[in-house]
């Protein structure tokens, strides 16, 4: 093999031509891009261990959608093969501009994020790798939706900062920082990761705790918290620990010796809730008394150490595994540490434009399309799946996940066969649909008749009411009807065909009748059309207000995100 | 990383609202008193570690191996924050790990 390709992340901010900035318009979550704020990745020499420059040798390559001006992706051309199993030594010197920060990495003010600021080395996939036939390069640009995939490794890392600053980083230092010449040094280690951050600042306010449990042998905490979050140790502690107690517990032992939380400041927000290897930032400290979120955005990253960090599945390509898995993590952690459920029907309502959860992360093109997707319907696709198999059946397969793929680089595919495994039967149908396809479910009351079929003293009325299927398939979809006497009953539709009509005869006619009464099927996004009221099918705004208030009065009985 | 929950939350809930009028808010939880309950307490820290010379724990690398371990770096980055740039030096380890030769 005669070709190396790195990734140079920075160059993504090096002008609005990028794909990055194309894809993005210089913005990310709620924060765009600061005036000025451009950043890039200079690359000044790269050498041979025979001292033989490469910088003749070099590409700037645009796999993914031919744009020329797009520098995130570089090859190099070697002067000799490498073959398989042997080894290469490159040096490289470059030189790293840092944009000011909305999307990950940058400065704000002091505080600076160096994530993706070095250049990585891309994936070489061998043969059976996620999947594919033959071997090769995994090469994708760095794009408005998409995150990382490398391989794990080893890194040694010196620091120089100005004394007054204080790094924190991936791995642990080996000795202490020293202050020499003016600036201080520090020197990191960090093995079996596949990326390395850093954060520095002289503004941190640094607290480090020891944490153990039966499941976790030994982690040092560490916090470096912007200065107004001071009076929050406490809480960023405490959700670390419940994340690193029961993710170990659920998903396998936290291996590391260490994990820091970077806090960034309110202007490097953009800096905030992003995963690294044994290190993850929290949101900006605007709130001195912020709510939920801040032990949310804790555990969803520290969610990450898992899903992304030892699954080190490629989210380029699948992302919904590291995104999706973490969502269902932090939620049942949530939920369980702090009482707080997810309004699963309500975050349900909010996927307008479902795609495929196996699509390129730039496929998603919509607003709000790839967090809808990759973050929401993934996490109900897995809830779903609880929710059929039971809890514990699915605490098994996501233990049986974990621990086979853990330091591996598993797919979607993987992930499949292990509930197959665990269940006993296919998924096909259900992975089809609803993860490699763009379905949701839909179960919609379409018409309610009533006749009258005797008067008198004792009347009696034949309902008949049209249940229809719009989306995916479901197994069991409880119905509720109640007649005009309040009278109540029950039934479940099995799901087979595209409708089914209910015929019920009583002394009193149908008042209305409802699918899903308790919004239980998760991935039923179009609630309005669960309730129907025996005499209003035409009047379709009546029946949005109508619904919206069954919607509510659901979930009030358990009201939080 | 995380998504952006606010927005997207939010624009459901001024929906809503136009229905019920912002009535809403009373049901959230009164927010809870977190107190750790896993770490002895005196092995944590004292309250005021706002010290700015706190001397950070020093560890060294274990003799388990528990990835494949594909790439090896070693860099050596110095910081100008006035200027907002890195310069730095690496070198790389690579080790091919598949058969093409």
């Amino acid at each position: 093999m005669n070709e190396l390709y790195f990734h140079l992340y920075p160059n993504a901010f090096a002008s609005m031509e990028t794909t990055f900035m194309k894809e993005s318009g210089g913005k990310l979550r709620n924060d765009s891009m600061p005036s000025n704020g451009y950043g890039s990745m200079t690359l000044k020499g790269m050498k041979t261990e025979n001292g033989l420059s490469l910088m003749n040798r070099l590409e700037y390559v645009q796999p993914d959608d031919g744009n020329i001006k797009d520098k995130t992706l570089m090859k190099v051309r070697l002067p000799r093969p490498v073959k398989g199993g042997e080894s290469i030594t490159l040096s490289m010197q470059y030189e790293v501009q840092l944009p000011k920060i909305f999307a990950r990495m940058g400065t704000a003010g002091n505080f600076v994020m160096a994530g993706q600021w070095f250049p990585k080395i891309s994936v070489y996939e061998p043969a059976n790798t996620r999947g594919r036939s033959t071997e090769g390069w995994n090469l994708h640009q760095y794009h408005g939706n998409s995150e990382f995939y490398a391989d794990f490794g080893i890194y040694s890392v010196r620091i120089h900062v100005p004394k007054n600053y204080t790094v924190a980083a991936t791995g642990f230092p080996v000795q202490p920082a020293q202050n020499k010449n003016g600036e201080k040094v520090y020197q990191f280690y960090a093995d079996d990761v596949h990326d390395f951050a850093w954060s520095a600042s002289p503004d941190f306010i640094v607290a480090e705790e020891p944490f153990s449990s039966a499941e976790v042998p030994g982690v040092r905490i560490k916090l470096y918290l912007d200065p107004a979050h001071k009076d929050l140790k406490e809480r960023y502690f405490y959700a670390a620990k419940a994340a690193l107690k029961y993710f170990s517990r659920w998903y396998g032992t936290y291996p590391y010796s260490t994990l820091s939380i970077v806090v960034p400041p309110e202007a490097g927000n953009g800096a905030g809730g992003m995963e690294y290897p044994t290190l993850v930032t929290a949101f900006g400290a605007k709130d001195e008394s912020p709510g939920y979120d801040l032990e949310r955005t804790v555990i969803h990253e520290i969610g990450h150490q898992y899903f992304y960090g030892m699954l080190a599945s490629n989210e380029f390509e699948e992302a919904w595994l590291d995104e999706g898995f973490t969502s269902y993590a932090e939620d049942k952690l949530m939920e369980q540490e702090y009482g707080v459920i997810p309004s699963l029907p309500v975050q349900s309502t909010l996927i307008s434009t479902p795609a495929p959860l196996t699509q390129d992360a730039w496929k998603y093109t919509l607003p709000n399309q790839y967090a809808l997707n990759v973050y929401y319907r993934g996490k109900m696709v897995l809830k779903t799946i609880e929710q059929s198999v039971g809890k514990s059946t699915m605490n098994k397969i996501m233990a049986r996940y974990t621990g086979k793929y853990r330091f591996g680089h598993p797919t979607t595919s993987d992930f499949q066969k292990i509930v197959e495994q665990a269940t006993g039967k296919s998924w096909k149908s259900y992975f089809d649909q609803y993860v490699y396809g763009e379905q949701m479910a839909d179960f919609a009351v379409d018409q309610i008749t009533v006749q009258k079929k005797k008067s008198g003293s004792n009347p009696l009325f034949e309902s008949a009411i049209t249940i229809s299927k719009n989306g995916g398939n479901y197994d069991k979809i409880p119905i509720l009807f109640t007649f005009k006497d309040g009278h109540k009953l029950k039934k479940i539709w099995d799901g087979s065909g595209k409708s089914a009509v209910f015929k019920l005869q009583y002394t009193s006619p149908l008042a209305w009748a409802m699918v899903d009464p308790s919004y239980n099927i998760v991935l039923d996004n179009k609630h309005m059309n669960n309730y129907l009221k025996a005499d209003m099918d035409k009047d379709v705004l009546f029946r949005w207000n109508e619904s919206i208030t069954k919607l509510i009065e659901t979930l009030l009985g358990s009201l939080s995100w | 990383m995380a998504p952006a929950r606010a927005k997207i939350i939010f624009s459901f809930v001024l929906a809503l609202c136009l229905l019920i009028a912002g009535a809403w808010w009373l049901f959230f939880n009164p927010s809870a008193d977190f107190h750790s309950t896993f770490a002895p307490e005196k092995a944590k820290l004292p309250a005021s570690a706002s010290v700015p010379e706190q001397q950070e724990s020093v560890q060294e690398p274990t003799a388990e191996i528990l990835s494949k371990r594909i790439v090896e770096y070693h860099i050596d980055a110095k910081l100008d924050p006035t200027k907002r740039v890195i310069q730095a030096t690496q070198t790389l380890t690579w080790t091919h790990p598949g058969k093409k030769q």
